[in-house]
């Protein structure tokens, strides 16, 4: 039996490697931790479940199934697999960009206790909260893409060829919107309960469950809704394989711009918010 | 400050905040003021207090948690704060997942992970349990895995609040001799406490706060003496 000070000594002490800055530097050398720390809210969410983390998948292929089912009749769609595949796929990006919104306005709220007792700047936080939705979004799409492979195999061809920039436009959308909604969500608590309200009035408004076609003379609606506006390119690189460059590049530019906006504002209001939360 | 409502900032705004300016602002709580000190390279600086006296917000101001509302701090070098003793991770998840997450969140790397690994079951004595969900451990379990996390890493600036040295027996027995090698290795210590015994051991100087002023900055044992007086008059 070893003696307790022999163990004690073997636990040597380490040096820490302190990550510097608030931006993209202190984004990529922190990236395992926020990454490796956002995988482990899935593990720990699912932990004591049969299925684990296959539920994000199959709570969103029963809500396509039955979505499906039902508005296919109520529209009285000609082809209801071709449905299927418009709304599995528009409803699972959705998903990603509703729950990345209505999560993000508490979200430093719920991180409280570590914002007020270590100095990560606020963006580990976002960078976090992104990780996780971007996992979920991805187990989510994996599990919805597998039956449409047996309904539409040629998806499968757009999503290794077609789908990068749209689907980059889209990941980078949800993290300005992440580190956006989280400021604006410790500063003003009605956020917290007004933006469930407005994603659900967004999501009946936005071509999703039918065609922007049948919205006629409203088409500016969804021309006007910016989570739409992420959301179709992507549905239809995946659907039709066709990618609008310009329209791709002009939204990568923008998002950049905003996340840089957004960076520079979690860096402003760093030291405030421990006291908003 | 606190956080706002819509609808006050609403009328604030239409209002240019002649409506409802005290309204916003909140309530103002001023936890320090007056400070004016220099914490050397190798100061071990005992913080001391009553309840409320400014010792938890002076080390998150050091530490850069908060930021002053006046005045600057110009710190040298990274002070890393040691407030929170909870895990990182949901109770949920293995010894093994909070350690992981501890070790990336320190060194940003994964790189030796499994010998720190091996040294932290054999230090904390949990075997098998590592790799058991948090929730399931004894309440001497998690004080071990906590304190055996906690003392993992060398900084060269500290700032710590009280409560790392309390547990059960088995502290008693093995981890005052971690604490103390810690603790020792530490470049610079800011230690919060009320315990005479932990700061004698660890520190020579003392700053005294009373009601967020610094009343009394110099040698540790005239540090206590001036906290002693203060409590018997209080």
């Amino acid at each position: 039996m070893r003696s307790s000070s022999a163990a004690e000594d073997k636990l040597a002490l380490l040096e820490t490697a302190p990550a510097e800055g608030f931006g993209f530097v202190f984004a990529i050398r922190t990236a395992r931790a926020w990454w490796y720390s956002a995988w482990l809210r899935t593990l720990a969410r699912f932990s004591r479940t049969y299925f684990g983390s296959f539920w994000l998948g199959l709570s969103n292929l029963l809500s396509v199934a039955l979505l499906g089912a039902v508005y296919g009749a109520v529209f009285n769609i000609p082809n209801p697999w071709e449905y299927v595949v418009y709304l599995g796929l528009g409803y699972t990006i959705w998903g990603f960009i509703s729950l990345t919104v209505i999560s993000a306005c508490t979200l430093f709220s719920i991180r409280r206790d570590q914002l007020i007792n270590n100095s990560l700047p606020a963006i580990f936080y976002c960078l976090e909260e992104w990780a996780f939705q971007v996992q979920t979004f991805a187990q989510s799409l994996v599990i919805v893409m597998i039956p449409i492979l047996f309904i539409k195999p040629v998806l499968w061809l757009h999503a290794l060829t077609s789908v990068w920039l749209p689907l980059i436009n889209v990941v980078l959308f949800c993290f300005w919107i992440t580190a956006l909604m989280a400021v604006l969500g410790s500063r003003f608590k009605d956020v917290a309960q007004l933006m469930p309200i407005l994603m659900q009035l967004t999501f009946l408004l936005s071509p999703i469950l039918y065609k922007k076609e049948g919205l006629g003379k409203m088409a500016l609606i969804a021309d006007l809704n910016p989570f739409y506006r992420v959301l179709a390119p992507l549905r239809t690189a995946l659907i039709d394989g066709d990618v609008y460059f310009r329209a791709e590049f002009a939204t990568l530019f923008v998002n950049v711009i905003l996340i840089l906006i957004v960076c520079y504002w979690l860096k402003r209001v760093r030291y405030t918010m421990p006291f908003w939360v | 400050m606190g956080s706002r409502s819509l609808k006050s900032a609403f009328v604030g705004g239409l209002t240019g905040g002649l409506l409802n300016r005290s309204r916003t602002r909140g309530l103002t709580v001023q936890a320090l003021s007056d400070l004016n000190f220099t914490i050397q390279k190798g100061d071990r600086v005992a913080l001391l207090g009553h309840n409320g006296a400014g010792k938890s917000t002076l080390l998150r101001l050091l530490a850069d948690v908060y930021a002053p509302s006046q005045g600057r701090i110009w710190r040298h070098g990274h002070i890393a704060p040691l407030i929170n003793k909870s895990f990182w991770v949901d109770t949920d998840l293995s010894g093994r997942h909070a350690a992981r997450a501890q070790y990336l969140l320190s060194r940003n790397t994964i790189n030796g992970f499994d010998q720190f690994l091996d040294q932290l079951v054999e230090f904390t004595e949990l075997a098998d349990f590592i790799h058991l969900p948090i929730r399931t451990y004894s309440d001497g379990m998690k004080t071990r895995l906590q304190f055996g996390l906690l003392t993992a890493f060398r900084h060269e600036a500290l700032a710590l609040d009280e409560g790392i040295g309390a547990g059960d027996q088995w502290f008693l027995s093995r981890a005052r001799q971690r604490l103390s090698e810690f603790l020792g290795q530490v470049g610079t210590l800011i230690l919060a406490s009320h315990s005479i015994d932990l700061l004698s051991q660890f520190c020579n100087r003392g700053l005294v706060l009373n009601h967020g002023r610094v009343v009394f900055d110099g040698p540790l044992h005239e540090a206590f003496a001036h906290y002693s007086k203060g409590v018997t008059a209080s």
